[in-house]
């Protein structure tokens, strides 16, 4: 049964007068319950778009996203934001943290915007800490810790209000490879064992090989759809050979970043 | 594009952020040209006045320049800093060091220049009403003509050109750039925890109680000397209560994890410890510059209206004629009709009586006491003194007993008056039990100390007297007398003074009023210039923050903050930025209000509670005006 749907989604950037640019044409895709999807293609094709617009941050041109029954396309922003923070959990490639609250206060914080009992949340923290390794941590500023310990913290953020779907945009973009490891593991666990429905963007086809099923998206319209047997590594080998089919563009995101 | 198109767009695109910079400069320059102007004007010549009032108008200019010498220096310096990224861009793009300073001082000409010219404007525009308000204010009764001299043009635009050169070569030659990878980081330092230290916050605040209470307890015989102690514990103090006690506090809100935990709070608090700590020193600058904007307005505005009251405090009689050592009593009388002749004549209503009065010396062993001049006065004459003015008298002195009567404010200056002392009224001395009130008489030319003895004494006195020191008060009771000062001073001035010393609450009452007009028309401008340049700096700081709480809000937003709790979190540390400054200010001119109610006798309440009310609806006025460009732009990203 699918518990997202998104039917005819497009999505045209530009001003009235300005170049119209159809970053999503049309675009139909479905997420049963339990899911871990991941969106693949290269720079520009429009994958993070999609996943805005199925995270409900973006709003589509035309077309509707419906999450849980929910037509999420036809809310009022407020209502989106409320339907956000109860619904969903994000994890950005930037990590997304706020640098003025201690690595757990972070991680309440949807709690604490969704009005939970202090004792809950404190109960809750502990567990999702313990899930994820890094418990020693939450008295901890955003600056003293690791990348790979901060993508932890977000993902901690991002499924400690039991959140209907998880978005990742690049959760490993940021990270060495040990820390994407890790990163990847935690999600495959919580997919695995939690049964979270969890939809990610990545350039990486390591990083894909994770994910159950991956789309790949070209120009704004699905380009090729792959499923993982029951092993790991012949899945990257899919990956990598779809890539090559897509073009030898993929990795062209990669900019010098000054940290 | 060439160089200087380039810095004209640097400016017209940053008109947002410069723009409170840009009309403070404009309302310093205004109030300055102003003020030239009334210098300058050719009229002022000739009114007496012209001396006082060119001296005030100096000092305040004097005053205002270096004001806005520092305010420039300071904002400049800020926006300046607050760019370094994009210098560091031209860097990288190959500017030089000379090109980009060449860049700044032209960007900052621009400013300053359009500043100065809008500035002039403006103040050319309002030169008319504000002469209007200088006649009124000083009593002039016709206004002075509309003139614009070239002098007053020109001194203000050289000197504020002088000014905005000198600031920016300052700035300029102060900005260091590095290494490009620095100035790419440009203000953007990581977020350290914020500490604060509980002794220093303790001292701080028990170094501002102390000057409270330094403040409330003053009097006039002390104030002079509390000034500056008050002034050494209030800044420091409130120096420290920014930098340590609003972070102590935030951190005892943060220990209590269910309050902290409940719904917003979490983001409210710990992003206002980082903002109190970020702009501590910013919120003691506009403390400190709106404490001195009410205080002196509230000040100078109680001084303002308190001329009746301490006129009649200082001289409690309308009219007292003492005749002189040696004029006779038939010319005294005279003197005494004509003066009634000219009152009626003026249609001035009044009552009058003629007390007779004898001056003596005392004599004690108090050194304080010793050979004091007085006058003595019959309890018959005091009575119908006191009758005449409608006032409560005191009881009738024994035999044995006189009253000394002495202003209020100079008992507190002198040595207590011993239990009796010795009066020596021609060759006899008498002694007499003592007690002291305070003077309903107002004081004469020889002395400002009166005796009243019982009528029986009084004779007695009259007869050891030589009988030529005798001496005449005639005293006058004018209802409303301050609406006749004018007439009144008028008539008294052409009394001859061989004859007889007039001494008049009109005398008195247009010289303070002078004095305060001059005061008030002097300060307020200033005061308003301070308030002006304390809410600007907030709205500059606002605006340097914005791009980095325009992430935060979106960060908000991505995982579900809705904008009506962004508007709730964003109202919230605003309205504390701009009134947590406004009320320390509001209290710390509480205590000096408290400290001028101590000296003056007329009440200082309501005029400050409307000093208040003004500057707070102007304050109200901006922060809803500053609150709602913020929050729309914050929605920008939600």
């Amino acid at each position: 049964m699918p518990i997202l749907t998104a039917a005819n989604l497009t999505k045209i950037y530009g001003s009235k007068r300005g170049i119209h640019h159809e970053a999503l044409h049309q675009f139909h895709l479905s997420v049963d319950k339990g899911e871990f999807l991941g969106i693949m293609g290269p720079s520009g094709s429009g994958k993070t778009t999609l996943l805005n617009l199925l995270s409900t941050i973006d709003t589509p041109t035309s077309g509707a996203v419906t999450i849980n029954q929910t037509t999420v396309t036809n809310l009022t922003k407020n209502k989106l934001a409320t339907f956000r923070r109860k619904e969903t959990g994000f994890i950005f490639q930037d990590y997304n943290l706020l640098e003025t609250l201690t690595v757990g206060e972070n991680i309440m914080l949807p709690l604490t915007l969704n009005k939970w009992k202090v004792k809950e949340m404190t109960k809750r923290l502990k567990l999702v800490t313990e899930q994820l390794g890094i418990e020693d941590i939450t008295e901890k500023r955003i600056f003293e810790v690791s990348g790979g310990q901060l993508q932890r913290a977000a993902i901690a953020r991002a499924i400690i209000h039991d959140p209907t779907i998880i978005y990742a945009d690049e959760p490993t973009g940021n990270l060495d490879s040990k820390a994407s490891r890790q990163v990847m593991e935690s999600l495959q666990f919580l997919n695995q064992e939690k049964k979270t429905t969890t939809i990610m963007v990545t350039h990486d086809p390591f990083a894909a090989s994770f994910c159950g099923r991956v789309i790949f998206i070209k120009d704004g319209r699905m380009f090729n759809e792959i499923h993982k047997g029951d092993n790991r590594q012949r899945f990257f080998q899919d990956i990598l050979n779809v890539q090559s089919l897509l073009g030898g563009n993929m990795d062209d995101f990669h900019s010098i970043r000054f940290k | 594009m060439t160089f200087i198109q380039f810095a004209l767009n640097n400016v017209k695109r940053n008109t947002r952020a410069y723009v409170s910079y840009f009309l403070s400069c404009m309302f310093a320059v205004t109030v300055f040209f102003m003020y030239a102007v009334v210098i300058f004007h050719p009229s002022i010549r000739e009114y007496e006045f012209h001396n006082v009032v060119q001296s005030g108008i100096i000092a305040s200019q004097v005053m205002i320049y270096g004001f806005s010498f520092i305010f420039v220096l300071y904002s400049t310096g800020t926006f300046v800093k607050s760019r370094k990224k994009e210098y560091g861009l031209l860097t990288t793009l190959g500017i030089k060091k000379s090109q980009l300073n060449r860049l700044l001082i032209l960007e900052n000409t621009m400013i300053g220049l359009a500043a100065i010219l809008a500035g002039i404007a403006v103040g050319a525009l309002l030169t008319k009403l504000f002469l209007m308000v200088f006649s009124a204010i000083l009593g002039i009764g016709d206004i002075l003509p509309f003139h614009l001299s070239l002098r007053a043009i020109g001194l203000t635009i050289i000197l504020f050109f002088v000014m905005f050169e000198l600031n920016t070569l300052a700035v300029v030659w102060t900005l260091r750039t590095n290494s490009i990878m620095e100035v790419f980081r440009g203000s953007t330092k990581s977020n350290r925890k914020p500490t604060f230290s509980w002794f220093i916050s303790v001292f701080a605040l028990a170094a501002v109680l102390y000057a409270y209470y330094l403040a409330y307890t003053a009097d006039i015989t002390t104030i002079g000397a509390r000034m500056f102690p008050i002034l050494a514990f209030i800044i420091p103090g409130t120096y420290f209560l920014f930098t340590q006690l609003s972070i102590a506090t935030t951190s005892i809100f943060k220990k209590n994890k269910f309050f902290l935990y409940r719904n917003l709070n979490l983001l409210t608090i710990s992003d206002l410890a980082f903002k109190l700590k970020e702009n501590a020193r910013i919120l003691f600058i506009v403390t400190i510059l709106s404490a001195v904007a009410f205080t002196s307005s509230g000040v100078l505005f109680n001084l303002f209206r308190s001329v009746e009251a301490e006129t009649v405090r200082f001289v409690p009689q309308a009219v007292s004629l003492i005749s002189n050592e040696n004029a006779n009593l038939e010319d005294f009388k005279k003197t005494i009709e004509n003066v009634e002749a000219q009152f009626q004549d003026k249609f001035i209503p009044y009552e009058s009586m003629l007390a007779s009065t004898i001056p003596a010396e005392m004599e004690s062993n108090s050194p304080n006491w010793d050979t004091t001049p007085i006058m003595i006065y019959s309890y018959s004459d005091y009575q119908k003194m006191m009758d005449l003015k409608d006032e409560e008298k005191l009881r009738h002195p024994k035999f044995s007993e006189a009253i000394l009567l002495s202003q209020d404010l100079v008992n507190r200056f002198t040595a207590k008056v011993p239990d009796s002392l010795t009066i020596k009224v021609g060759q006899t001395n008498t002694d007499l039990a003592i007690h002291r009130e305070a003077s309903p008489l107002s004081s004469s030319i020889s002395t400002n100390v009166q005796l009243i003895v019982s009528d029986k004494r009084y004779e007695q006195f009259i007869q050891a007297a030589d009988a030529s020191s005798v001496r005449y008060n005639y005293v006058m009771h004018i209802p409303n007398a301050f609406d006749y000062a004018t007439e009144t001073e008028d008539v008294l001035n052409r009394v001859n003074t061989e004859i007889a010393y007039a001494d008049s609450q009109a005398d008195f009452y247009l010289m303070m009023r002078q004095t305060m007009s001059y005061l008030f028309f002097f300060g307020i401008f200033i005061s308003v210039l301070f308030f002006l340049a304390a809410g600007s700096i907030l709205y500059f700081r606002m605006y340097q923050d914005i791009d980095k709480d325009l992430k935060h809000y979106y960060s908000l937003y991505r995982i579900g903050l809705t904008s009506k709790e962004m508007k709730k979190i964003a109202g919230k540390q605003l309205a504390l930025l701009f009134f947590l400054p406004f009320s320390v200010a509001a209290i710390h001119a509480g205590f000096a209000f408290k400290a001028l109610q101590n000296i003056l006798v007329s009440n200082v309440l309501l005029p400050s509670i409307f000093v208040y009310l003004l500057y707070f609806a102007v304050h109200f006025i901006n922060f809803i005006i500053i609150r709602n460009i913020y929050t729309t732009k914050l929605n920008k990203v939600m």
